[in-house]
């Protein structure tokens, strides 16, 4: 099988590309030049592509880069700046993997004749009844079947995550074994196109007129506070909104743009026991409901364990309270055990 | 040297000849490499560095005064910039490599000095008469002798000579680094104060320079300290190297003389030929122009560099989109922009780029390899 391996740089597609190629697969390895602009996080550097060329060439394999800027502008980076200035929160690398390494680069391999595509991703990719299923990768910590969650059938048939049956020590001690200079490379947690010196808030007011916001409380309609910009609150955020009369931080609950609002609640009543759903898609196969639907393990956010609830063709009842959930995250729907990814879908 | 691979990106740079390397290790074997000192091996060592300089400007037709080493074209083209006394403006053109046009930005920021641009025709070349609106008398001007990307030759005497007519006195800076290796120079060195022009272009080392400075032009040296160079280049020369750069030079001159440029742009013309008769709707840059015998430069509509770059590769041919950031991802060319290319026919750029020692039969596979992945990328 011919295989493109998607090589950010960083140890885990270092060790992907070894595992691929040791498989017997002819590999090509790629680097995606995503962000073109301003950047101090490193990711899409020249570091990191030599990074990538370097470890291609221990493994005797080609490597490649390609330049998906403009794409990523379009897919990932213009909808994350029009989702903050509506006052939903995106989640830009599930974007990313929806529609760059999962989109566009699918279309290139496909252009290129590559049969299937490799990614240094945390999960498995498992068969049953003869379809394949997403399942969470073993290291329970590095997991990451939720920013892959939006994964349909179809694409898993092409896709492989080599190192999704491995802890990250394991990962890293391959890549030690085999003196690949990535071994001890420390992994990227920031957004990849917001410079870390200059922050988000910095970021969103180049390219948006940032708005002041008062802070309303829900249940008095009083205003208890101010913040710089509606822009940079987050449904569910409890940060910089202050505290209520018994001491608790405040949680924003909703956005009110036409009032230029922040509507905050104490944490007890900000908590929802109903998630609303938008775009559902059932990757093992549409579900059936019943008249009390099914039960699942809920996640909506990258780093968040799963949650007990019963889901329904249009929302998801919660086991127990959560704080509010942005809309526009991703909601990763999976099995009773946790274990496999059943659906995915936009939280409304 | 990798075998079973046609090399077809000669003007990124060319690989070293054995005849280069072998004249350094000759001329400096057993010698110290600094050509400062009170002693005879110091001497030895400054002969070799003498007799480098000297048989450079002999085939430049230049003094050996006006030639300065210095380490590589960025390094050349950014002191040239610096160039002049009392400049009133700085006029570049809108193809010029970047170690011009960056060195351009730095350099009119840091004297406080207006930058324009000259205008270029949709084949690539400076419109002169229309050029000549945005250059005032006194400015320090850059426009390269040949376009690295198309290969488009550019009016640098014809841009003297009108200058000249309105009695416009400006400093001409003239990057041939692109250009060296296939075309004379005569023309350009006449026409301009400072050349540059690089030894990697020649096959020879990358660490080499050198700048052809008339004796009139000021130089604002950017690397001092030793006093090397007639105080224009500070530091250690690289004595090996200019001993690889000149015989590079040299090699080029006689490649031009015995008509091996003549024979190789003919068979760039077959290699032309080949690929626009099997792809109709090909785009050949700078057709209509004169061009440099070494360059192909080519647009597929609807198609994507790095995706041709990325089959060539596979299938052994080395070539480029035109313009390669350092982490190898293309971009769209500011070139082709400055020719106002349509944007779905810039980004399927790609640029081959041949030597004298391309052979008929890398010719023949290079035509069949692009055609078969142009095919493969449109099935």
């Amino acid at each position: 099988m011919k295989v493109l391996v998607a090589m950010s740089g960083g140890v885990d597609s270092s060790v992907a590309a070894a595992l691929v190629a040791d498989a017997g697969h002819e590999v090509a390895g790629v680097t995606l030049k995503l962000w073109g602009g301003d950047s101090d996080t490193g990711c899409c550097s020249v570091a990191d592509v030599e990074d990538a060329r370097r470890v291609a060439a221990q493994l005797g394999l080609d490597h490649h880069v390609l330049n998906l800027t403009e794409e990523f502008d379009h897919f990932v980076v213009d909808p994350y700046v029009a989702a903050h200035a509506s006052g939903s929160t995106p989640n830009p690398c599930v974007e990313c993997n929806r529609y760059l390494k999962f989109g566009t680069l699918f279309e290139v391999a496909d252009r290129l004749g590559f049969d299937a595509v490799a990614t240094g991703h945390h999960a498995r990719i498992e068969e049953r009844a003869g379809r394949p299923v997403l399942a969470r990768g073993v290291d329970s910590a590095k997991d990451q079947s939720y920013v892959v969650g939006m994964l349909e059938a179809q694409q898993l048939n092409r896709v492989l995550f080599p190192v999704g049956v491995m802890t990250k020590s394991e990962v890293r001690q391959v890549a030690s074994d085999r003196g690949l200079r990535t071994a001890l490379k420390a992994e990227s947690q920031d957004v990849c196109f917001i410079e870390r010196s200059k922050g988000r808030r910095h970021f969103l007011s180049t390219r948006l007129n940032l708005t002041p916001a008062s802070v309303i409380d829900q249940a008095s309609g009083d205003v208890v506070g101010s913040v710089e910009a509606l822009e940079l609150i987050t449904v569910g955020q409890r940060q910089g909104l202050g505290v209520d009369a018994a001491g608790n931080r405040r949680v924003a609950v909703s956005i009110d743009r036409d009032r230029s609002a922040v509507i905050v609640a104490d944490p007890t009543t900000a908590q929802i026991t109903t998630l609303h759903l938008d775009e559902a898609s059932w990757t093992q196969g549409q579900a059936s409901f019943g008249a009390n639907g099914m039960r699942v393990r809920v996640q909506v956010r990258s780093h968040a364990t799963s949650v007990e609830g019963r889901v329904f063709p249009t929302h998801i009842e919660l086991a127990e309270a959560m704080d509010p959930v942005a809309r526009g995250q991703l909601c990763v729907i999976f099995d009773e055990t946790d274990a496999t990814v059943l659906a995915s879908a936009v939280v409304a | 040297m990798i075998s079973g691979v046609v090399f077809a990106d000669h003007a990124a740079g060319s690989p070293l000849k054995a005849a280069v390397a072998t004249a350094m290790f000759e001329a400096m074997e057993g010698l110290p490499p600094n050509p400062s000192g009170a002693h005879r091996m110091a001497r030895a060592t400054a002969n070799v560095l003498d007799a480098a300089r000297e048989e450079v400007a002999s085939l430049l037709g230049v003094s050996p005064r006006s030639i300065v080493f210095v380490g590589g074209g960025t390094e050349a083209c950014n002191v040239a910039m610096r160039a002049g006394r009392d400049v009133t403006g700085m006029v570049t053109s809108p193809i010029e490599h970047s170690a011009i046009s960056a060195a351009a930005q730095r350099e009119a920021q840091r004297r406080g000095l207006g930058l324009a641009t000259m205008p270029v025709t949709p084949s690539g070349v400076v419109d002169v008469d229309a050029a000549l609106g945005c250059i005032p008398s006194g400015a320090l001007v850059a426009l390269m002798a040949a376009n690295n990307e198309t290969g488009a030759i550019q009016p640098v005497g014809e841009l003297r000579a009108a200058l000249n007519a309105l009695g416009r006195s400006v400093t001409l800076v003239s990057d041939a680094i692109g250009a060296a290796a296939v075309m004379g120079l005569d023309g350009v060195i006449e026409a301009a104060d400072i050349v540059t022009i690089a030894g990697h272009k020649l096959g020879g080392p990358p660490s080499v320079a050198a700048m052809v400075i008339k004796e009139t032009t000021m130089i604002d040296p950017l690397v001092v300290g030793g006093g090397q160079e007639l105080s224009r280049r500070g530091g250690t020369p690289d004595v090996a190297g200019i001993v690889g750069f000149t015989t590079a030079l040299r090699l080029s001159h006689e490649d031009l003389a015995s008509g091996s440029v003549v024979a190789l742009a003919q068979r760039r013309d077959r290699l032309q030929d080949a690929i626009v008769s099997a792809v109709d709707d090909a785009v050949v840059s700078a057709w209509d122009t004169e061009r440099l015998a070494s360059h192909l430069h080519l647009r597929f509509p609807g198609l994507r560099s790095d995706e041709l770059l990325l089959l060539l590769d596979q299938h052994g041919v080395c070539a480029s989109a035109g313009s390669a950031c350092s982490s190898g991802a293309s971009t769209i060319s500011h070139v082709l922009e400055a020719m106002e290319v349509p944007t779905a026919e810039a980004k399927g750029a790609l640029r081959l780029s041949l030597s004298t020692s391309t052979t008929d039969a890398e010719i023949q596979e290079i035509a069949t390899q692009v055609i078969g992945a142009v095919r493969q990328l449109r099935s």
